[in-house]
């Protein structure tokens, strides 16, 4: 009979220790223990197994072919994934520099112990600059007409004991020192150190006139009421921002929603993730930059917007009406040109009542066009699968060339355009009225209508079919389609 | 098949593979050279049970060879 190893039994034995330790001693840190010494469970399978081998052959036993079969290496490959992954993750932290938690353990077995701020007041010139420093909490900054500051707030600490909690507030006192007409506000939860989560929740109120700097780590900025700039750095923050007299800076690398609102300055965003964007009522200058996967709204700019990640750059002159867009739509209403859009995404284009040029580049996706004036700008549409649908204003004069390398092209303008097939599967339609810029519309795959605009708006966007074939006839092309 | 006397060397190889794993991955995490770095050792020990084993096996019929 082949001899039975005793490897298995003994790593479940080791397992169960293992686990049994952690609901018992929960203060021991077993997951470092383990991330730092699991190979020599490798060392110990492998020593065992060298004299498990060497016993069953002095015994005379049968050997094994391999003196690990293929399961036990999977199992031996899982280990070191896992342990490498441990001993990454332990030795990084990567939680903790993004202010997530601060220990699992008092995340899990810890208590929360609340602490007022009393609230602290200084006095403050009428335009002071304000440093504001809270590691993490959330902080409200209003403008009031006020020859002064007030802080007050309630501190949040996490940990496995009360006194450890009294401890962590006594050594994380809120300062407010003023030098000049800068005065800085510093919760000082850095001093703060082992397993402690802190955090405080702010309220500060400030001359009307005030500058705001503020920086943290974790939490959620409101700004509202300020004559100054505002700059907002964090790691992680939801920033709310609302009449501000000059330009806002907001710096964060996660958000869950950014929102400007009536900013008399420039408003310049680098968010590297992000979820929702709002901005509105802005007259200078807008600069957003960083990947969101919400929606995105621009109300009422005055000044030119531009937008830019590695997948997509939007510029627009400027938007009297308001854009909208999510990761595969892009609306607008009212916008003035020039007017560029390039995503290396796919993404529905809807552009109402615009003005001057256009340039709308998209990998995939429908754009339907409808500028606002019979005086056109430059257009050029370019999407390599999709629809486009352009509805000319009366009166306007162009020169267009559409052309539709595999697809079908629909002249519901008249006709001043001529329709062509080109190649077996595609088909070009050109023309135009009096002299004008040139229009070009160009899609690989799909069916490209010009129409007279008849004053109504876009119809709404059309539902996606759910099932879509098409079947190639010596005629052409027949799509189908189920909705 | 001769198994019980002709594997050891093949029976073995598992187990010193196991234990050179485990010792590089406890040298990096101890101090030493980065595992990224020291892996090319296990090629060279895995390299030289083969060669024990071939030469352990030299004087016996090859596989696939004549009885």
């Amino acid at each position: 009979m082949r001899p039975r190893s005793l490897i298995g039994p003994l790593l479940l034995i080791a397992l169960g220790v293992l686990l049994l330790m952690n609901t018992l001693r929960p203060e021991l840190p077993m997951l470092e223990i383990l991330a730092r010494y699991w190979p020599f469970v490798l060392i110990g399978w492998g020593l065992l197994r060298l004299a498990e081998i060497v016993v069953w052959r002095l015994r005379g036993l049968p050997l094994p072919a391999r003196g690990l079969s293929g399961g036990e290496w999977t199992a031996v490959v899982f280990i070191c994934l896992i342990g490498s992954g441990l001993y990454a993750a332990n030795r990084y932290r990567p939680w903790e520099r993004l202010g997530v938690f601060a220990s699992k353990r008092v995340e899990v077995f810890g208590r929360v112990y609340d602490f007022p701020i009393p609230e602290q007041r200084a006095p403050a010139p009428k335009a002071p600059r304000i440093l504001l420093e809270n590691l993490r909490g959330n902080a409200r900054i209003t403008g009031a007409e006020a020859s002064e500051i007030r802080v007050s707030g309630r501190k949040t600490i996490r940990t496995l004991q009360e006194n450890d909690a009294a401890e962590a507030d006594r050594k994380s006192p809120l300062e407010i020192s003023a030098a000049a007409d800068q005065i800085v506000i510093r919760t000082n939860l850095d001093r703060v150190t082992g397993d402690h989560r802190v955090s405080a929740d702010l309220e500060v109120t400030v001359p009307k006139g005030a500058t705001l700097e503020a920086r943290g780590r974790e939490g959620d900025f409101e700004v509202a009421n300020l004559e100054g700039g505002v700059e907002i750095t964090s790691d992680n923050a939801g920033v709310r921002v609302q009449k501000v007299g000059g330009g806002v800076r907001i710096n964060v690398r996660r958000s869950d929603l950014i929102r400007a609102v009536d900013v008399k300055g420039p408003v310049d965003v680098i968010g590297g993730r992000g979820r929702d964007l709002e901005i509105e009522n802005v007259q200078g200058p807008v600069t957003v930059e960083g990947y969101y996967s919400g929606d995105l709204r621009f109300v009422n700019l005055a000044r030119p917007l531009r937008f830019q990640n590695s997948q997509t750059t939007l510029r627009v002159e400027k938007v009297a009406g308001q854009i909208q867009m999510d990761l595969g739509r892009l609306s607008g209403a009212r916008l003035e040109g020039p007017l560029r859009l390039s995503s290396s995404r796919s993404r529905d284009v809807e552009l109402d009542t615009f003005t001057n040029e256009a340039e709308i580049s998209v990998d995939g996706g429908d754009i339907r066009l409808r500028p606002a004036q019979p005086k056109l700008g430059i257009i050029q549409a370019q999407t390599r699968a999709g629809d486009i649908e352009l509805a000319v204003p009366e009166g306007a004069a162009f020169q267009l060339r559409a052309r539709a390398a595999r697809g079908s092209v629909l002249n519901e303008f008249g006709p001043a355009l001529k329709e062509e097939s080109e190649g077996r599967h595609g088909a070009v339609l050109s023309g135009g009225a009096g002299s004008g810029p040139v229009v070009s519309l160009d899609t690989a795959r799909g069916t490209i209508t010009v129409r007279k605009d008849t004053g109504v708006a876009l119809s709404p966007s059309k539902s996606k079919p759910r099932a879509e074939i098409d079947i190639e006839t010596e005629e052409g092309r027949i799509r189908v389609q189920r909705h | 098949m001769d198994a019980a006397k002709g594997s050891l060397l093949s029976a073995v190889r598992g187990p010193l593979m196991l234990i050179t794993l485990g010792a590089l991955f406890a040298w990096d995490y101890f101090g030493g050279q980065p595992f990224s770095r020291t892996f090319p050792v296990l090629l060279i020990v895995y390299g030289f049970l083969r060669l024990a084993e071939r030469l352990a096996g030299a004087g016996r019929p090859q596989y696939g060879g004549q009885p």
